[in-house]
Formats: structure tokens, C-alpha cells, sequence
């Protein structure tokens, strides 16, 4: 009995142990990133900083995380402004404490400055707002190029004909001087005055008076050393310091970066990144001596952008080309981020190689084989499942003996397995390549393509067979990545191998080229059982070309599309030859044009179930859907390809083009998202394409699919087919950013549409949900041969939120786009989002019936079964032995 | 010497309280009394077959362990019933009564409470009577052609 008590008593505890340790976080992380930094200002521990897409935010310093990302414009260290754009009103703050004023505006803020007085100088477009006073607005007749100080007045400096004027902002804004320019120059903040420049003038604007510079040394600056007066200018391949007579201060190698000293115009800071060293000069003006020390810091990259964060503990902020960002001081690196990750080309995965060979599951092999509801499998289903089970129950047990008193090992080895802990790559624009443990999120590798500039863009990425390119002994069948990158400015076409196995990025052609309109991953069939894959390239003009060369691609027929300028045109690639099937002039502005097919997904199930009829969805991979604006209306047309008929069309009105528009073709499914203006709400407007036959007998079935040899249902996408499309609007309680959908290894799990609502949440919304099929009422009759749907709610415009389906808990990020990655469990995926933030974490749309949880104790229940059979062996002899028992049977 | 000759006839007067055969009388009323046993055998069947419902009817269409248990336990019954139909019958074999018609009630019987049963797995879909059950025999879409989809750059 005292044994029974102790089981269950464990039992309990173990429960209460597993749900305390299952808690957010555990599958889940998240990066903050502040990317390539334009301006920063340090205040304790937490760094200020504005970055070159003009987002503010906190970075702590302690750690090179951001703390938080700010809405508002900063004016200066203590004063910022904040603009809702909706409701077109900013908000003056003074250390965040109280809202000093309010104004309405008609645009966003182009600067903030704040006057000798204290006031607000706000700029936006051409009109200039001040706190001064009782409060003043002008507007200036020409272009604001620059808003800021000259010996701490606040000025602008306007684009006029063929000259600049200098306007003080005071009691108002009055006029200061104008010089001679041309229309296309710039100005640089240079200490207390201002530099412009254009291709003819350069000047020194100051105060009263513009100095004209030396337009030769101008021409050479690399960087503007304004506290110090000085320019830092490259001639062929030298590099100096100088001031702005040209007399040079100090000689330098092309690769140091100077860092001006805010503080004390006495010290130059001159850094070297050599060798992964990191070598810091700091220049004595006065004296011309220098002192430097070196940092063990691994890169080879060069220094693109350095600050200094504290003079005193010589500390500085390093980031370099590749966008590594380091902390640095005299005790070495503090701390190391990669922030090219905050533009991310493309996202792919590797699955680790098994680590563990768990037996072949026969029950499921034969789901696979035969289908997982063939009720002609039934019994030899059921055998095989009670046999797996007994085998798993030995793994089980096998498991617990080899791991008695061992840490958590083996969920790690099962989850690389199960695909559940992979390698993520990220390719960035700033060409680095990085991989991470999605577990555990350690770099794993980082990798940089070369040769060539910042004007070449990642077309397309792919991978094929690695056997064809004779530049890598591969004898293995690990793919081959092929990364295509072109630039528009050069025309040209770069390709480069990437090879994973062993870290190595190489170019393999560079050629050029017309604009890049379609690649295609292709299957070469080269006789019975051989097939190699390549890629094809089609250009603007039509050209086709392969990688690796191949001189026919004449086995199947490719239908290919694209929108030239609004004339939609559809083309047939056809033994090497590209020939014009239809050409459609669109009317209206084409906003957004998706296709029903996607990359790598398995062959989709036509037939569905409900309240045990059969009803088959319309799927044409050569359907694609267009989104085009007229006024304030949304049309969608769905186009076939092949023929280029336009087989629906449809129209919202009251959509609101300011706000973003989605549009998602999955299978038989569109999903169009925009803001209503008429009902002030974001709606899912779904259409479906269903098939008009309908099977309610399940003879018919049989006879149609078993003792048919060739079934009459196969393709749907005949021409003579008979579409029934259905139409349905939801309104969304948030707003909607981007659209897409979950995708799992066999497609079989249900797919749940992925929200990213325009406050950075990321919401799993139930397919069913948004489906065309829900009825109008609950107590509505549905016939036998309706589309409408019995098991599925009645229709309601407005969708529930449940709370539980938000994927990012009660946290926001900037998210823009996500990547989903199926793992070898079919309940479950891997989900990136990526945008200014990363956000990953593991899905599972149809909850994970293929796996236990994580809280799932092995060892409890091995420790439970002992138990109980010891308690129940020791009972049962202490009931025999006992004087009762024993009475009772003398008796 | 002596000798002794049984003779075997079957004039032999019959011991006290033995009678090899029945009267006619005696006869009818043994034969009335087994076809009632036989009938209460053949009847037994639908004795059960209300209990079967309403049980049935308790357990409700959710599926989960006690639904199987109870529907697993009634469909065994029925199949044993009916497999047990012989044996049910064997104490009244060659008694000089015709079973057929018994049997065939009691066949009828077991086959309504198998019917029964039958009938709450169909209900509970247990059983491939529906088109939907069949829907794996369905192909899955194949494209014949390849579609390249416009590309955004």
C-alpha cells in the first residue's frame, strides 16, 4: 500500500515538474538588430543610435543587444517628437516626461531641431514649424536639402535656380546669404558650419558668409573630420589628413579609418584591421606622436564605420564591411554581432546528418504506401502498429538503461533525427553568408562572396546535382547551392557554387547579360534511371541559357509568364525556343501577381472530406492570380497560363491602396488581404475553386478509383471542366502586414494562414476559419450535394482571436517576411521571420499528434511501471501470508 | 455335466418402472416441452438486443476507450451468438424435434444484435460505408507540365 501511495505521489510530483519546465522560450528566440549605423550618441550604458534606414533605437551596451526601437525622432540628447500618421499629429516629449505640445501635420517629420530658446523647430516637406512664442508655420517656396546648425543656430539651407540660400530660424526665419551652385549637391555637418559640395561648387557655409573651398581637395574627401577642420582625402594610393588649405597633418594607409574625437580636438583615432588584428593609433596633434595597441580580432573584412564610445577606457564601436559589429577597449572585445542579418536575400536550411538510426516503422511505411485512411489495410495496419508499438516500448526501456543518470542527451540526438534542430543559412545583402544552430544559436559558419560590388543583386538560388560541376571533387550526392547574381547597372550575370560541406564560396561565371526574368531548377532525364538537374536562365529578350551548359531541354513542356509593363504575356518554352502564347493588356495598375504553384512542394490532395461526402478542389498549378488597383477598388483575376483565359474575376470596393494589400494562391485557395476604408477594418477576402462533381456513394467510389484502371477523376485542369468558385470577406480584428502560409514535409497537416499584423505579432490563423464553405446559419440544411460545409462553424464576419494562436506571446518585433522549413515530422515546421528583428520558432498546425511533448517524462514512466508491478508482486505475497487469508481457507 | 441356454427374444417382460418406448400421449408432451426449451433458446437473442440499444445509445458517438470497450464487447457477443448456434442447439439434437425453425430465429436474433452494432459503428464511422472513407483511392494532383511562375526580381 505505502508503495502504491509512493508511485502515485510520483507520479504527481513529475507532473508538476513538466509543466513548470514547459514554459514560452523553450523552442523559441529572438535577435534584435540595429544594422549599419549612421549616427550614435552614448549616454551610460545604453547607446543611442539612428541607423542608415533612419530607424532610432537603444542598443545596451554592455551586451550590443537592442534594448528597444524607437518611433519617435530624436532632436537632440533630451528632446524628441513623435508623428502618428494616422491621425497625422506629433507630439512634443522632453525626456520622455510630459508632452510639451501637439500640432497637426500633414506629412512625416524630415527633421527635428531645437531652437536657442529651447523650442521645437519641426521640418516636414516645405514647411517649417517652431514652438516659439505663440507657435509659428511658414512654408518655403523650394526644396529643404539640409536642415541643421551653424554655431548651434538652427538653419536651412534651400535649393533654389542655380543658387543655395542659408535661412536662420529665430523669432522667424529670415534670410542669411545665398551662393552660387548647381541643382544636385550635398551638405556635410563639418564641426559648427557646414560643407556643400556638388559636381562645379564647394563651400564652407558659415554664418554670415559662404568660404569657397579648393574644389580638388573637396573632390578627393573621403570623410569630413569636422571638430578638427580637417579632410581625409585619397589620391591615387595615398591617403591623408588635411586641412582645408590642403596642408597635410598626417599620412595614411589606404585601409585606416579615422574616428573623429567629439570631445577633444587634440587626438586623432586612427584604426587597422590587419591580419585579424586589430591595430588602434591614437595621433597627438600638438606633440606628432603616436601610441598604439593592437586587439586580437578575427576578420578580414575592412572597416567601414567606426565610433568612439568612451575616450577614457579608449572604447570603441567597430563595424565592418561585412557589417560584424564589435565592442572594443583596452581589455580586448567586449562583445561581437552580425548585423548584415537585417537584410536578408534568401533563407534555406541543411538537415544534420542522423545521429541516431531509430528501426523502420513499417505501420507508417505502409500509411505512406497505401494511404493513411485505405480501409483495404486495415488489419495488416493494425498488426503492424501493435508491433511497432511493442518495439518502440524495447526502445523505450533500451533508452532508459543507457541513459540512467545521464543528462537530457538523447532529446537532442532525437531532435536532429526528427529535423527539429537544423542548420539555418541566411544570405544577406551584404554577401555573407551565415549558419546557425536554430537550437542553439551558435554561429556556425560565416562566409563572404567576393568579387563583386554593391550594384549586384541575388536573382535566384538553387540547388543542384553537384556531380555536374567539375569545379569540386564531389563523389557524393550532398547538392550543390548555385547563387545568381546580377547587376543592372553592369548587365552582368555572376554565378557562384556555394558548397556547404566545405565552407567554400566560389565564382564559376561571370557574363553579360539582359535583366533576369525567369530561372528555373530543371530535370534532365539522360536515360532509363539517369537524370541530372540544371538551371535555366531566361533573360528580358527571350535569351535562354543553362547552368552547367546543356544544349537541349526538350523533354517537357515549360509554360512561363511575366508582366511586361502592365501587358501580362504567356510563353511556351518548347525545344530551346521561347514562342508567344497569349499577350493580355491589363487596364488598371497590376499591384501584386502570385501563382498557385510553389517550389519544392509535394503533389496536393485533390479530394477532401466532409460529413462523409467527398468533394474535390480545383487545383491548376498554371493558375496564377493577379491584385490590380482601379480608384478605390481591388480586382482579382485568376488567369490560366496555358491558355491565358481569364477564368474568374472579382472586385472589393472601399480599399484603402495606402495601407498593405497581400495576396497568397495556395492550391485551390486565393487570400487577398486589405483595409477596408467603409468598414475601417482589415479583410481576408477568400476565394475557392472547386471541382462540380461531388461523391456521396461510396460504391460510386470504389468503382471509380479501384476497378477503374485508369481513375475518371486524375487531372481537374482539363479543359472541359466544370469550376465552381466560391467567395468569401472576413473582417480581422488587427492589421495585416504580410500574408503567407504554413507548409509541412507532405502537406497532409493542415495549413493555417501566417499573419504578421501591422504591430509586429505574429498570428497563426486557423484556415478553417477563413474558409468559403461556412454556412450562413447554424440551423441552415445543408443538401447532399452542396459545397457548404456542415462540420465547419456558421459564417461570421469577424474572425475570433484566440489569444493562444499568437506564435510571438505577448512580444512585438519588426518582422517583414518568414521562412518555413519542414521538419521529418509531418505535424510539425520550423518558422523564421526575419525583418529589422528575427524571430524563430517551431509550429505546429494541426497540434503535434505525431509527437509526445516535451514534458513528456520517459523515465517517470519506466520508474512508474516498475513500481507498480514490484507493489503489485509484494502485495499479492504479503495478502497470501497473512493470518486472514490463511483463517479463511482452514475455515 | 449341464448346460445353460440364453435365449435371446424380445418378448422379455420389461423391469418395474421401465418403458422402452412412449405412449402417444406421453409422447406429444415431452415433444411441446422441448420445442418450448428450443424456442426460449432461439428467442434468447432478442431478450438482449433492447439492452444492446440502449447501452449503445448511452455511450454516445464520441469515440474513446469505454466506447470501444462497450461496442468491442456487444460486437463479440453477436459474432459468438451466432457462432454458437450449433452448440446453443445440441442438447435438443436428435430428439425427435426439427430445429430449423428455431435456428433460424435465433440466427435472426444474433444477426438484429450484430446489426445493432453494426449500425453504432456506422454511426461512429467505424465502418467504410462512405464515400469519404474511401478518399486515399483518389489520385493526388499531378501538373503535367512545368509552370514557372513570374519571377519578382
Amino acid at each position: 500500500m505505502l508503495l502504491l501511495i509512493v508511485s502515485v505521489a510520483g507520479i504527481i510530483f513529475n507532473n508538476v515538474l513538466a509543466l513548470h519546465q514547459y514554459q514560452a522560450g523553450v523552442h523559441d528566440w529572438n535577435k534584435r538588430l540595429f544594422g549599419e549605423l549612421k549616427y550614435i550618441q552614448v549616454q551610460d550604458q545604453t547607446i543611442f543610435y539612428q541607423n542608415t534606414n533612419n530607424q532610432n533605437g537603444i542598443i545596451d551596451k554592455s551586451t550590443g543587444q537592442v534594448n528597444s526601437r524607437n518611433t519617435y525622432t530624436m532632436c537632440d540628447s533630451y528632446n524628441y517628437v513623435t508623428y502618428e500618421p494616422n491621425q497625422q499629429i506629433i507630439q512634443l516629449f522632453n525626456e520622455g516626461y510630459s508632452v510639451l505640445a501637439e500640432e497637426e501635420i500633414s506629412d512625416n517629420i524630415d527633421h527635428c531641431l531645437i531652437g536657442l530658446n529651447g523650442e521645437f523647430i519641426i521640418i516636414y516637406g516645405k514647411t517649417i514649424f517652431s514652438t516659439f512664442n505663440n507657435k509659428f508655420t511658414e512654408k518655403v517656396d523650394h526644396q529643404i536639402i539640409h536642415a541643421g546648425y551653424i554655431f548651434d543656430v538652427p538653419v536651412v539651407v534651400l535649393q533654389k535656380q542655380n543658387e543655395i540660400c542659408i535661412y536662420q530660424i529665430r523669432e522667424s526665419i529670415t534670410l542669411n546669404y545665398c551662393v552660387e551652385s548647381l541643382n544636385d549637391g550635398k551638405i556635410h555637418e563639418f564641426g559648427n558650419t557646414l560643407i556643400y559640395q556638388d559636381a562645379k561648387f564647394a563651400y564652407q557655409l558659415k554664418e554670415k558668409s559662404a568660404k569657397l573651398l579648393n574644389f580638388e581637395i573637396i573632390k578627393k574627401v573621403d570623410k569630413f573630420v569636422g571638430y578638427s577642420q580637417t579632410l581625409v582625402i585619397t589620391e591615387k594610393s595615398k591617403k591623408q589628413i588635411v586641412n582645408l588649405d590642403g596642408q597635410v597633418e598626417y599620412e595614411l594607409s589606404q585601409d585606416e579609418f579615422v574616428i573623429q574625437n567629439l570631445e577633444n580636438q587634440k587626438y586623432y583615432y586612427i584604426l587597422k584591421q590587419i591580419n585579424n588584428e586589430l591595430k588602434i593609433v591614437s595621433y597627438d596633434r600638438d606633440t606628432k606622436q603616436t601610441h598604439s595597441e593592437v586587439i586580437e580580432l578575427q576578420t578580414n573584412q575592412l572597416i567601414l564605420n567606426a565610433f568612439l564610445i568612451d575616450q577614457n577606457k579608449r572604447q570603441f564601436l567597430i563595424q565592418y564591411q561585412d557589417l560584424q559589429t564589435v565592442l572594443v577597449d583596452n581589455k580586448g572585445v567586449r562583445w561581437t554581432t552580425e548585423q548584415s542579418l537585417i537584410s536578408i536575400d534568401t533563407v534555406f536550411y541543411e538537415k544534420y546528418e542522423n545521429q541516431e538510426q531509430t528501426h523502420k516503422n513499417s505501420y507508417y511505411e505502409s500509411l505512406e504506401k497505401h494511404g493513411t485512411n485505405n480501409p483495404l489495410y486495415l488489419i495488416q495496419n493494425f498488426i503492424s502498429r501493435v508491433l511497432n508499438e511493442v518495439k518502440d516500448l524495447q526502445e523505450v526501456v533500451t533508452h532508459f538503461i543507457d541513459n540512467l543518470g545521464k543528462e537530457k542527451v538523447q532529446t537532442r540526438e532525437m531532435e536532429q533525427t526528427y529535423g527539429l534542430k537544423q542548420k539555418v543559412y541566411f544570405l544577406t545583402t551584404y554577401g555573407t553568408l551565415l549558419c546557425y544552430d536554430t537550437q542553439e544559436l551558435s554561429l556556425l559558419i560565416k562566409l563572404q562572396i567576393n568579387n563583386q560590388d554593391k550594384s549586384f543583386r541575388l536573382v535566384a538560388h538553387h540547388q543542384i546535382d553537384s556531380n555536374l560541376i567539375t569545379h569540386f571533387d564531389n563523389n557524393d550526392a550532398q547538392p550543390t547551392h548555385v547563387l545568381f547574381y546580377y547587376s543592372k547597372e553592369k548587365s552582368r550575370l555572376n554565378t557562384f557554387i556555394l558548397d556547404l560541406q566545405h565552407g567554400i564560396i566560389q565564382q564559376v561565371a561571370s557574363q553579360s547579360s539582359k535583366n533576369i526574368v525567369w530561372t528555373l531548377p530543371y530535370r534532365v532525364e539522360g536515360g532509363p534511371g539517369q537524370h541530372h538537374n540544371i538551371v535555366i536562365l531566361i533573360d528580358e529578350e527571350n535569351n535562354i541559357f543553362t547552368y552547367p551548359k546543356n544544349d537541349s531541354i526538350n523533354t517537357k513542356e515549360i509554360i512561363l509568364y511575366r508582366n511586361d509593363n502592365g501587358v501580362l504575356r504567356g510563353y511556351r518554352l518548347f525545344k530551346n525556343e521561347l514562342v508567344n502564347l497569349w499577350t493580355i493588356n491589363m487596364k488598371d495598375e497590376i499591384l501584386i501577381i502570385r501563382s498557385s504553384y510553389h517550389v519544392g512542394e509535394e503533389n496536393p490532395r485533390v479530394a477532401i472530406w466532409d460529413d462523409r461526402k467527398v468533394i474535390y478542389k480545383l487545383i491548376d498549378h498554371s493558375n496564377f492570380a493577379i491584385l490590380t488597383s482601379d480608384g478605390d477598388k481591388l480586382k482579382l483575376f485568376i488567369i490560366n497560363a496555358k491558355t491565358g483565359k481569364i477564368i474568374y474575376q472579382s472586385v472589393q470596393s472601399e480599399a484603402d491602396f495606402n495601407q498593405p494589400i497581400n495576396l497568397v494562391f495556395d492550391e485551390h485557395q486565393v487570400f487577398v488581404t486589405y483595409y477596408n476604408k467603409a468598414q475601417m477594418m482589415f479583410e481576408i477576402w477568400t476565394v475557392e475553386i472547386y471541382h462540380a462533381k461531388i461523391e456521396v456513394s461510396f460504391i460510386k467510389m470504389l468503382e471509380n478509383y479501384y476497378f477503374t484502371k485508369t481513375p475518371i477523376i486524375t487531372n481537374y485542369y482539363k479543359a472541359d471542366f466544370e469550376a465552381f468558385f466560391l467567395q468569401q470577406v472576413y473582417g480581422y480584428p488587427f492589421g495585416i502586414k504580410y500574408l503567407g502560409m504554413s507548409r509541412t514535409q507532405k502537406s497532409l497537416t493542415k495549413k493555417n494562414l501566417l499573419i504578421i499584423t501591422t504591430s509586429g505579432q505574429l498570428h497563426s490563423l486557423d484556415r478553417n476559419l477563413v474558409s468559403t464553405r461556412r454556412r450562413e446559419k447554424a440551423d441552415q440544411p445543408i443538401l447532399e450535394y452542396s459545397l457548404q460545409s456542415a462540420e465547419l462553424p456558421p459564417y461570421q464576419y469577424q474572425l475570433p482571436i484566440n489569444f493562444q494562436n499568437m506564435l510571438s506571446y505577448h512580444q512585438t518585433f519588426d518582422i517583414e517576411k518568414f521562412s518555413i522549413e519542414s521538419t521529418n515530422l509531418e505535424s510539425s515546421a520550423l518558422l523564421l521571420v526575419y525583418g529589422s528583428d528575427i524571430f524563430f520558432t517551431r509550429i505546429a498546425p494541426d497540434k503535434t499528434y505525431d509527437m509526445l511533448l516535451d514534458n513528456f517524462n520517459y523515465n517517470a514512466l519506466i520508474a512508474t511501471t516498475v513500481l507498480i508491478l514490484v507493489a503489485t508482486k509484494v502485495l499479492s505475497k504479503l495478502v497470501k501470508s497473512s493470518k486472514q487469508v490463511k483463517q479463511f481457507y482452514l475455515n | 455335466m449341464w448346460e445353460i441356454k440364453i435365449k435371446r427374444e424380445n418378448s422379455l417382460p420389461e423391469p418395474v418402472g421401465y418403458k422402452k418406448a412412449f405412449d402417444d400421449c406421453q409422447g406429444q408432451e415431452l415433444r411441446d416441452d422441448l420445442e418450448k426449451k428450443a424456442m426460449g433458446i432461439a428467442k434468447g437473442g432478442f431478450g438482449n438486443i433492447f439492452m444492446i440499444m440502449f447501452t449503445l445509445y448511452m455511450t454516445g458517438n464520441m469515440m474513446n476507450i469505454f466506447t470501444i470497450v462497450i461496442i468491442g464487447q456487444f460486437l463479440w457477443q453477436a459474432i459468438s451468438t451466432i457462432a454458437k448456434m450449433d452448440q446453443a442447439f445440441s442438447l435438443l439434437e436428435n430428439r425427435g424435434i426439427s430445429l430449423f425453425l428455431y435456428k433460424l430465429i435465433y440466427l435472426s436474433a444474433g444477426l438484429l444484435q450484430l446489426g445493432v452494432v453494426l449500425y453504432k459503428l456506422y454511426n461512429i464511422g467505424l465502418l467504410p460505408l462512405n464515400s469519404a472513407d474511401w478518399i486515399d483511392l483518389v489520385p493526388l494532383h499531378h501538373q503535367e507540365e512545368i509552370v514557372v511562375p513570374y519571377s519578382y526580381n
